[in-house]
């Protein structure tokens, strides 16, 4: 995979925390609501998703809060 | 929202009681070591010196359990800057404690001498930096950063006082050299009191971590 995302963009869809801290540069972070599916709730350098998120949902979901 | 993670949580919460605790055994130290000297009270000052084989224990207690919980629970953002911090927090207060026995000893050779002259600016200094650990103490239970910065910048009043007590500790050794053993117990026990103030900002700064996720420096 580091050797494809040299020349391709990657979008991997996954639960698996560890693998998108480890192998992505950016990440993005869905939810459900009510009203509609992959509602992107943050978007940001993974360093940040994983360090210093902005949303309490995303930290709450990252840290295992719930989900 | 409902937590998947009680026990996590749980154990987090022993660690920060840990710290605390650790805090207050540091804070009475430092006290308690100054009033040895003030007082000339030899037995307190064993006392302070003994009793650091429980801060260092507790320490040793903290540190394993952090690495465990490390271990064990994964914790990233919030949770792992949580735990970082007060890994860093607990050596911290444990070198603050290794202080206060410095002070102790200084106390236990200054109390066998004749006193050099009436403490005046050391106890000051010894108040600002004693409720300076009080406080610190409460901004890490709040993860107030706020706080911890206007505690961090009293530091310079430490300094001050520090640079005074140097100048007037030199000078009795300039005017008389049966002045310098005792000037010099007593430069040391300021430099102790100094490094107290700037273990502060470093646990400050923590708490800025703790709160930002980002590393400065408040000095």
């Amino acid at each position: 995979m580091q050797e494809l995302k040299k020349r391709y963009t990657i979008v991997i869809v996954t639960h698996n925390m560890q693998q998108a801290s480890r192998v992505s540069d950016f990440t993005a972070f869905m939810l459900m609501n009510p009203k509609r599916a992959g509602e992107v709730i943050e978007f940001s350098p993974t360093d940040d998703i994983f360090n210093r998120p902005k949303d309490s949902r995303t930290e709450d979901y990252i840290t295992g809060r719930f989900g | 929202m409902a937590t998947t993670r009680t026990l996590f949580d749980q154990e987090l919460a022993e660690l920060r009681s840990g710290v605390v605790r650790m805090g207050s055994m540091v804070e009475q130290a430092i006290a308690e070591s100054m009033r040895a000297l003030v007082d000339r009270n030899n037995a307190l000052a064993k006392e302070v010196i003994a009793r650091d084989q429980e801060v260092n224990e507790l320490h040793r207690q903290l540190r394993e359990r952090a690495f465990m919980i490390m271990a064990t629970q994964q914790p990233v953002a919030r949770d792992l800057r949580l735990i970082v911090s007060f890994q860093h927090m607990v050596l911290e207060l444990e070198r603050m404690g290794d202080h206060a026995v410095g002070i102790a000893r200084a106390a236990l050779r200054l109390n066998d001498l004749p006193q050099l002259k009436p403490y005046i600016d050391l106890p000051r200094m010894a108040e600002i930096t004693e409720s300076q650990v009080h406080e610190i103490l409460g901004a890490v239970i709040e993860a107030d950063q706020g706080r911890a910065r206007a505690i961090a910048e009293r530091d310079d009043d430490v300094d001050v006082l520090y640079h005074k007590i140097w100048d007037e500790l030199v000078n009795f050794m300039v005017q008389d050299p049966a002045n310098v053993q005792r000037a010099a117990i007593l430069l040391f026990l300021a430099k102790d009191l100094e490094r107290i103030a700037d273990r502060v900002t470093n646990i400050a700064e923590d708490v800025v971590f703790l709160h930002t996720g980002r590393i400065v420096e408040l000095s």
